[in-house]
């Protein structure tokens, strides 16, 4: 048997007749041929759409060639294949019987573990009695699919035994009864229904379901599947004497660790006691778990059976009491409320008994229930002792200290390599370099595993560009190549496109270039960028110094290195270009930068850093002019505004957050954001706008570039997150390090950036600019009404919930910014009430409870009106009113 | 991944018998751990069966546990081990460490919390499963919960035939982090103390669904403080996730008790009980193995094999070891006592209480005798020093790998390197492979 001929009887015929073809052939001589057909498989039926191969080989039915796989192959050879095939013309029976294949059972076996879809193709082989049915769980992941659906059901088997395997198999991610009934297709009957189904028409024992529906909830499984089984039960509709006699199984539930079975517990508890009223002491032993539930709805009720049963039974006063104090861990005043309410009416008045119980509490309440509390337990409540503010303290720059030697700078350069996060690092191991790596070159030895592992982080950088930025340099000082040539060989590799021309990095990579630049030449000089200090500056003394330390040696500085240390020049700083010829243009440089009067040109970048460090900051046409077009921050001053608008899907059911800022002058080709002018190259990006990058040390790094004039940097904070991104490691976190440093005051833009990453879906991101917010409203650089104004945009917009500044504050008011958020929601309300953000009731909770802790009341005006304008009922109303009465009462 | 397979073999399965008011939790024991006749290690009823059960029941959920999955793994890779019970004269201890190496529990009962019929020294496997786990949830205060700790646990051994037969691949790395955990624990110092209300609040602020993000624990005003930056005294805690299990159990608490090893970023999280305490010990990430952290290797480059043989012929099922008395029994030098004590740790013949701050007796039901040589770091810096790869120099050492050279010298605070192991993980995982095989250079030319 020719390869040839074997090819043409599965290309030429239809599959039944292929098979009756191969056949005919023996095994052996079919064998040698397998490597062929899966070929042909894999480029015309596996690969069918890609249209590949000539058309010669094209099969005229691709079952055929499936035939012919299992004709060929042995089982590994079709498990390997990843998906296997069975031909949907010919029964598979068929085709084991037809080519006296053995590997049946092993199909069976590894179908319906690996891929329960599969289980209905397979069924055919057990059905035929070519393989006995596996009994593994994998069996009854397949009625969770879809198999069932498209071959249908043995009723006999699936009543008898397999149905009762429902209950203990939960199943996973894409297999499992909640999936099955959730995503179930319109008109196809959930698996719900089928078994209540099955119990109505008497095929199923229904008290024996009920029982499994429970013996499944006490088992471990996962909130989301667990859900199946409770709304199974609970479709059962089990009649009161079906829940009294289940009452012990409810009672145990409770102590379930998936909320929402505590939940559906609680309702049959509450339901069997209705009927039939359980045994006290028991009642209250199971309700303790509920009683301490995260879930309102569930202490509420727990706490509503406690109040029956001490009705019922006097005795177990004492216990219910000790059982009430529990539910006073809950974070909500309502429930603290509904707890004191109860221990008060079953005490009787004398709560001695539970006094030292409710002592531990009488500092977790809220503030508004801490009298009472402390009244209950015999003391006196410690007024505002929760909130006490963190003193302010302003953040110390700490002056960053060079390394020392060429092994550090060795053993630095090599850290950073690995692990770029902070940017003070990476300056100074580049700084190291500078001034160490002349001396460095001279020992080969020493550089090796530099060199190493250089080379293996430029190519695989993992998506960071300034790993990118220093492999390349790494490798640069190791083959003693300049960064340019280096770079031009390796264009177009990610790591390449990591550092092009629209982002930061690659004025990072043509800083570096320079410095390798005058390494390779043996010079030893300091980088002129590395930043003074942990505020990122540099003092205008200690850049004239080290310009100085170049003229001393003939050095000239690159541009870029210069750009970057103008970019972060403290200009307010003294300084004076004594020494200094003016003679070059980096010297005019940073003497214009300083606020001397010089002339300008040629270099763009250079000018605009310069322009961008001097003080105050003017318009000056001559800057703008050696650009050929306007930009913003190169010689104009960028005006940007915060825009949040909702935008709602055209069905209306989804809407999203808009955030945008328009930015004066326009950036030519900006379009509406940002995002599309760094999505094409361009060479003349300016250096001010070029995109920050997406990773953590990109932005990171990013951060340090202008750090006096942080603005540019905070509207591509504002234009770079995506609210409902989630991340282990969050890049936009990164954005939010320039609050933690000493820095300029946050202006407005800044406090939208605040204001923004409050309220996004990752809270690694919202706790953290909670923390900025604190850090920076307690020494004193955000101002209370800038930052209210930006939480305002974004709450107007309606395009974010209200809960999550609500939990903000709370989270700024426990780290000790109490007094802050106070005055921070007092500010917010200030709009009219058809403007009135949904959830707002719970913002003025809080306000109401920080008010009554700290002893104060609200007094704006402004504050009063907009409180007063909130009508209607709910809890917006009911604090509205509430604060409106400490104000009445203070005044 | 390289696994060992390890068969559990259960004369019955474990069960939990409710009858007349009485629940009797029956564990059965690992024949291939504990030979025939006599594998009845304990009878005995629980004092305080709410907690006991509660307890027990998180050591198996955290044996069940796989709190990161890598990518492309599917979870079924690695089955449910099952826990560890040492019993000995002063603690009844359930220990397990989850699938994923991040975490590690353990149950301590002293002689108050039991009241015991039966007790035989001794350490094995008990069949703990899902079905146990649910059937303990009813287990409440007035419960008489009794434990039986036995081969023959339920009764129903017929003919010496073994009922419960599973085979589960256990990886090195998972046994190994195991064993090493003992020693991260012995690094760790005491963080902060919460009371129980504090400890309440702060385990119901934290997630419930999957969170790798980076938290740092402190104590203000005697409540937990919790900041997305790190500060002085502040624990880190990332995964917190983890710490749900505690949520369950903390009301019956006297308050939590926080650990951490500043080094490796590991944490120890305890409710104390008075009579019974749970542990918690969580790794820095909850991606990263306690195998990895290599807290031994230096100690098991230096350690005289005679010391840990003197060592070991001294361990009797001690509570707590206590060092000095070994010293001066064994005639060894405290430091060397202790460094015998974490090698031995590392080979699982003894665990560390924290709540203690010792090491006690045990000896893990598995085949630790490969995992010598196969601790990768300790054999590439062998074969490092087999080829004579380390040249000495007057400031450290020279260790040559492959085409490249790495400079092993010292600073302030010990060993530094050039590689990327080490330009990576700095100090906090232990020592990299060309350390090691300096320090064994060193040992050799003394």
């Amino acid at each position: 048997m020719s390869e040839e001929k074997l090819i043409s009887i599965v290309t030429k015929q239809k599959a039944r007749s292929a098979l009756e073809s191969l056949a005919a052939i023996p095994h052996a001589d079919r064998r040698p041929h397998a490597k062929a057909v899966a070929k042909l498989y894999s480029d015309h039926v596996l690969f069918g759409f890609e249209q590949r191969g000539d058309k010669a080989t094209k099969p005229r039915d691709r079952d055929a060639v499936i035939v012919g796989l299992y004709a060929t192959a042995t089982l590994s050879e079709l498990k390997k294949l990843g998906f296997v095939p069975m031909p949907a013309s010919v029964p598979i029976q068929d085709v084991f019987r037809g080519l006296e294949l053995d590997f049946a059972q092993g199909l069976v076996d590894h179908l319906v573990e690996q891929n329960p879809h599969a289980i209905g193709n397979a069924a055919p082989l057990w059905q035929d009695g070519l393989a006995v049915r596996p009994e593994s769980d994998g069996i009854i992941l397949g009625y969770y699919g879809i198999w069932h659906e498209r071959w249908g059901v043995d009723e006999e088997v699936l009543l008898s035994k397999d149905v009762w395997r429902f209950f203990e198999v939960e199943g996973g991610g894409e297999f499992s009864l909640a999936n099955h009934d959730k995503f179930a297709k319109q008109g196809t009957p959930t698996w719900s229904d089928r078994l209540i189904g099955y119990a109505e028409a008497g095929k199923l024992d229904r008290q024996r379901l009920l029982d499994a529906s429970l013996d499944a909830l006490e088992r471990d499984f996962g909130q989301y599947r667990a859900g199946w089984y409770s709304r199974f039960h609970t479709a059962l509709a089990p009649t009161k004497e079906e829940i009294a006699a289940r009452a012990d199984r409810y009672l145990g539930l409770l102590s379930s660790s998936v909320p929402p079975t505590v939940s559906f517990a609680l309702k049959f508890v509450q339901a069997a006691d209705k009927s039939s009223p359980l045994e006290p002491a028991k009642l209250l032993t199971s309700l303790e778990p509920a009683l301490q539930a995260r879930s309102k709805g569930s202490v509420l009720a727990a706490l509503k059976l406690v109040d029956r049963a001490c009705t019922r039974d006097q005795k177990t006063r004492s216990e219910a009491l000790k059982a009430v104090t529990q539910a006073l861990v809950s974070e909500d005043a309502g429930v603290q409320k509904t707890a004191l309410d109860l221990i008060e009416r079953l005490s009787d008045g004398n709560e001695s008994s539970v006094q030292p119980f409710l002592a531990d509490y009488a500092d977790l309440v809220v503030p508004s229930l801490r009298n009472r509390i402390a009244g209950m337990a015999g003391g006196t409540a410690q007024p505002g002792a929760h909130a006490a503010a963190v003193p302010a303290e302003p953040l110390q720059a700490v002056v960053i200290s060079p390394v020392e030697n060429a092994d550090e700078a060795l053993s630095l350069f090599l850290s950073v390599l690995e692990t770029p996060r902070d940017p003070f690092d990476v300056e100074r191991a580049a700084d190291g370099i500078s001034r160490f790596g002349a001396e460095l070159r001279g020992n080969g030895t020493l550089l090796s595993p530099l060199k190493k592992r250089a080379g293996q982080l430029w190519a695989r950088p993992g998506g960071v560009g300034v790993r990118a930025v220093l492999a390349l340099t790494g490798r640069g000082l190791c083959e003693g190549q300049p960064l340019a040539a280096l770079a031009r060989e390796e264009d177009g590799r990610e790591s390449a496109s990591l550092v092009d021309e629209t982002g930061l990095q690659s004025l990072h990579l043509a800083r570096n270039g320079e410095m390798l630049d005058r390494v390779l030449a043996g010079e030893s000089l300091p980088l002129l960028s590395l930043p003074g200090d942990t505020s990122g500056a540099i003092k205008a003394a200690d850049l004239l110094d080290r310009l100085q330390r170049y003229a001393a040696a003939g050095a000239s500085p690159g541009t870029a290195d210069l750009s970057l240390a103008l970019m972060r020049l403290n200009a307010d700083t003294p300084g004076s270009p004594a020494g200094l010829s003016m003679a070059s243009e980096p010297e005019r440089a940073f003497a214009y930068a300083i606020g001397q009067d010089v002339d300008i040109g040629p270099t763009p970048e250079l000018w605009a850093a310069a322009w961008c460090a001097r003080r105050p900051v003017r318009e000056d046409s001559r800057v703008a002019g050696l650009f050929g077009k306007t930009y913003p921050e190169c010689g104009v001053p960028a005006k940007m505004t915060l825009d949040v608008v909702r935008k709602d899907s055209k069905c209306g059911a989804y809407f999203w957050v808009d955030v945008t800022v328009p930015i004066a002058p326009e950036v030519e080709g900006e379009g509406g954001g940002l995002r599309s002018v760094f999505s094409r190259k361009e060479s003349k990006t300016p250096i001010m706008l070029r995109r920050c990058g997406n990773s953590f040390a990109d932005v990171a790094w990013a951060s340090l570039a202008r750090p006096g004039a942080p603005d540019l940097l905070f509207r591509q904070a504002l234009l770079h997150q995506d609210v409902w991104q989630k991340l282990t490691d969050n890049h936009t976190r990164a954005y939010l390090e320039p609050f933690f440093r000493p820095g300029p005051d946050v202006g407005p833009l800044r406090a939208g950036v605040l204001a923004y990453y409050m309220a996004v879906e990752d809270k690694s991101v919202t706790s953290l600019a909670a923390e900025a917010a604190t850090e920076t409203l307690n020494n004193g650089r955000l101002a209370i009404g800038d930052f209210a104004d930006a939480i305002k945009v974004f709450l107007l917009s309606g395009a974010l919930p209200t809960t999550r500044w609500t939990r903000g504050f709370a989270a700024m008011a426990e780290a000790g910014a109490a007094r802050h958020v106070r005055e921070t929601i007092g500010s917010i309300l200030d709009f009219a009430p058809e403007e009135c953000p949904r959830d707002l009731g719970g913002m003025l909770e809080l306000y109401y409870e920080l008010h009554v802790d700290a002893g104060t009341a609200p007094e704006r005006p402004e504050t009063l009106s907009c409180l007063a304008s909130l009508s209607g009922g709910g809890k917006t109303a009911k604090f509205s009113k509430k604060l409106l009465t400490l104000a009445k009462e203070a005044a | 991944m390289p696994a060992t397979d390890k068969t559990y073999r259960y004369a019955a399965s474990s069960g939990v018998h409710a009858n007349a008011g009485r629940t009797r939790l029956t564990l059965a024991t690992d024949r291939g751990v504990s030979p025939s006749n006599s594998g009845h290690f304990l009878s005995a009823r629980a004092l305080y069966p709410d907690i006991t059960a509660k307890g027990l029941r998180a050591v198996s959920e955290t044996v069940a546990a796989r709190y990161y999955i890598p990518p492309g793994m599917l979870a079924k890779i690695l089955r449910e081990a099952d826990p560890v019970v040492t019993v000995s004269p002063g603690a009844v201890r359930f220990e397990g460490f989850s699938a994923c190496c991040s975490a590690y529990a353990r149950m301590d009962l002293t002689p108050d919390a039991l009241e015991v019929s039966h007790s035989r020294n001794g350490t094995t496997n008990v069949d703990f499963g899902a079905e146990l786990r649910g059937a303990l949830a009813n287990v409440g205060r007035d419960t008489d919960f009794d434990i039986t700790v036995s081969q023959d646990a339920v009764g129903i051994t017929r003919d010496d035939t073994t009922v419960v037969e599973r085979k589960v691949p256990l990886p090195l790395r998972w046994i190994r982090g195991f064993a090493e955990l003992q020693v991260a624990q012995a690094q760790m110092q005491p963080a902060f103390h919460l009371s129980r209300i504090a400890a309440q609040r702060f385990l119901r602020t934290l997630p419930r669904s999957k969170d790798d993000s980076a938290r740092w624990v402190s104590v203000r005003g005697g409540i937990a403080a919790v900041s997305s930056r790190p500060a002085d005294g502040a624990v880190l805690l990332r995964g917190a996730h983890r710490l749900r299990l505690l949520e369950a159990m903390v009301s019956r608490s006297g308050g939590m008790d926080v650990f951490s090893a500043e080094a490796t970023g590991a944490s120890a999280w305890s409710l104390d009980f008075g009579s019974q305490r749970f542990w918690l010990v969580l790794n820095a990430e909850p991606w990263r193995g306690f195998s990895g952290d290599g807290g031994t290797l230096s100690a098991m480059v230096s350690s005289s094999s005679d010391a840990v043989a003197a060592i070991r012929a001294q361990l009797n099922w001690q509570d707590r070891i206590d060092v000095p008395a070994l010293s001066s029994a064994t005639g060894l030098e405290t430091h060397i006592v202790e460094d015998a004590l974490a090698e031995l740790a590392a080979r699982g013949l003894v665990g560390f209480d924290l709540g203690r701050m010792g090491y006690f007796h045990r000896v893990l039901p598995f085949d630790l005798a490969p995992l010598d040589d196969l601790n990768p770091r300790l054999k590439a810096a062998r074969d490092l020093c087999e080829a004579n790869a380390v040249t000495m120099t007057p400031f450290g050492a020279e260790v040559a790998s492959k085409d490249v050279v790495h400079k092993v010298d010292r600073d302030a605070q010990g060993w530094r390197c050039t590689c990327p192991w080490f330009s990576k993980h700095g100090r906090q995982r232990g020592p990299c492979k060309h350390v090691l095989a300096v320090e064994m250079q060193l040992e050799r030319l003394a």
